[in-house]
């Protein structure tokens, strides 16, 4: 047994090469579009760590049933179940009129490439505020079937699996999304 | 809220806008489109709040976050289960109550390891995973389907930089299927596909590489060898006689 050490190390290296997908590989890949969403859903930081976290270690119990197909949508589906579950699974009141509750929001989490100029960074910033703030008024459904597809780039079918929902659904509720996101940026310019 | 017209056309117009319609449902929208007053003002609409979300910010995961998860994955003796059914072989049944009683990776992938016998059977082991992978989904199973080995040949040389010998065994009552592209140990593999009655035999392909490999794993049967420049693996529920025999024939044709 002495000398099963350096063999078992390799064999686990193995393991991790392309088209073997080991957990730790699909969890690694996945990571940003996993805490992504849960940060999409909870709106907040430090609970979406929470929730990636807790969504990581629920894969992992069902990861020896897990039969290899589209390992995204598999990590998306729990991330999103986990989320709904820390919210309260409440359906959230549309807030059409109160956008406090995002505003003072940090998005010191947001990716950037850093080559901006002072001012361009400072557009940006105000762009993905202003964004920000418009998404998360719409209620969590319609929510994320519009992150999913404009933000994750899902087709109707891996949203249908995530949110476990007809694809009829998912068309409907995309639709809603989107005109509601456009009736709130209707507002926003003549209130301006 | 606008929009109070609606048009019965407009979760149609949407999934055009959205790319989910096929060449056909596209034309006939377009069509529609071209005549109707409501889609194309709400067409404006979805791409203006696609612009719109263009600009949304992108999040990602914290470096502390990243750290726990691949710990996390590294420590869990769970992630280093196999995704094959529990019932598919007893090599995998035995490394289930192995893991399931708490032993952890090291005992696990230890005894796999030693019943199966080195790296040559990870081959093996990656062989018969993706062979499970393919017959598991219909659609999976060939990225080009055609029963003639003229059509399937060519189009391996786009897909791969070596030339897979694609011969044709019809006249032994094996049918091609047709061909698809998987990754065998990181390096790109051919594999044909052949039916035999309502069995199926991947044939998978790569330059030349040493090794050996058990007959039989996880329930299928598993034949390795050498053909001119290649190694060849062929995978199958067939029984180890009858595999045996398409490998035979396998070799004897040009």
């Amino acid at each position: 047994m002495l000398e099963s050490a350096p063999l078992l190390e390799r064999h686990i290296e193995e393991k991790t090469l392309p088209g073997v997908t080991s957990f730790e590989v699909i969890a690694t890949t996945h990571l940003d579009a996993a805490y992504s969403l849960a940060r999409w859903l909870t709106r907040d930081s430090v609970l979406a760590e929470d929730v990636v976290q807790d969504a990581m270690v629920r894969a992992l119990t069902y990861f020896a049933g897990f039969r290899g197909e589209n390992p995204r949508a598999w990590l998306l589906q729990i991330v999103r179940n986990v989320a709904l579950g820390k919210l309260g699974a409440r359906v959230e009141p549309v807030s059409l009129d109160s956008p406090e509750a995002s505003s003072g929001e940090s998005l010191a989490d947001t990716l950037t490439d850093g080559a901006d100029g002072p001012d361009t960074a400072l557009e940006r910033e105000q762009d993905h505020r202003q964004v920000n703030e418009l998404l998360n008024r719409l209620p969590v459904e319609l929510r994320e079937c519009l992150v999913l597809r404009e933000i994750e780039d899902c087709s109707y079918k891996e949203i249908a699996r995530i949110i476990d929902a007809p694809i009829g659904t998912v068309m409907s509720r995309l639709w809603r999304a989107r005109q509601m996101l456009g009736d709130l940026v209707d507002e926003q310019e003549k209130s301006a | 809220m606008s929009a109070e017209l609606h048009c019965s056309q407009e979760l149609l117009l949407q999934a055009d806008f959205d790319g989910e319609l096929d060449a056909a449902e596209s034309a006939s929208l377009q069509a529609h489109l071209q005549s109707c007053a409501i889609c194309g003002p709400a067409l404006l609409r979805l791409q203006r709040s696609r612009s719109l979300l263009a600009r949304a910010p992108r999040f990602a995961a914290p470096a502390r976050l990243r750290a726990s998860v691949r710990e996390l994955a590294r420590s869990d003796p769970r992630s280093d289960i196999e995704r094959v059914p529990r019932d598919h072989g007893f090599a995998a049944r035995i490394r289930y109550l192995v893991g399931g009683a708490g032993f952890g990776a090291l005992a696990a992938s230890l005894l796999t390891f030693f019943m199966i016998g080195g790296p040559a059977s990870y081959l093996a082991e990656s062989v018969v995973d993706n062979h499970l992978r393919a017959m598991r989904s219909e659609a999976h199973l060939v990225d080009v389907a055609s029963s003639e080995h003229h059509t399937v040949k060519p189009w391996f040389s786009g897909q791969i930089d070596f030339a897979p010998p694609v011969k044709d065994l019809e006249a032994f009552g094996y049918r091609l299927r047709g061909g698809r592209v998987d990754v065998v140990a990181g390096r790109d593999a051919a594999v044909l596909v052949y039916e035999a009655g309502a069995h199926k035999i991947d044939v998978s392909i790569q330059p030349r590489a040493a090794g050996s490999a058990p007959a039989e794993l996880r329930g299928f049967n598993v034949r390795r060898f050498e053909d001119g420049e290649f190694t060849v693996w062929a995978v199958s529920d067939l029984n180890a006689r009858e595999l045996d025999a398409f490998v035979e024939h396998w070799r004897s044709t040009e």
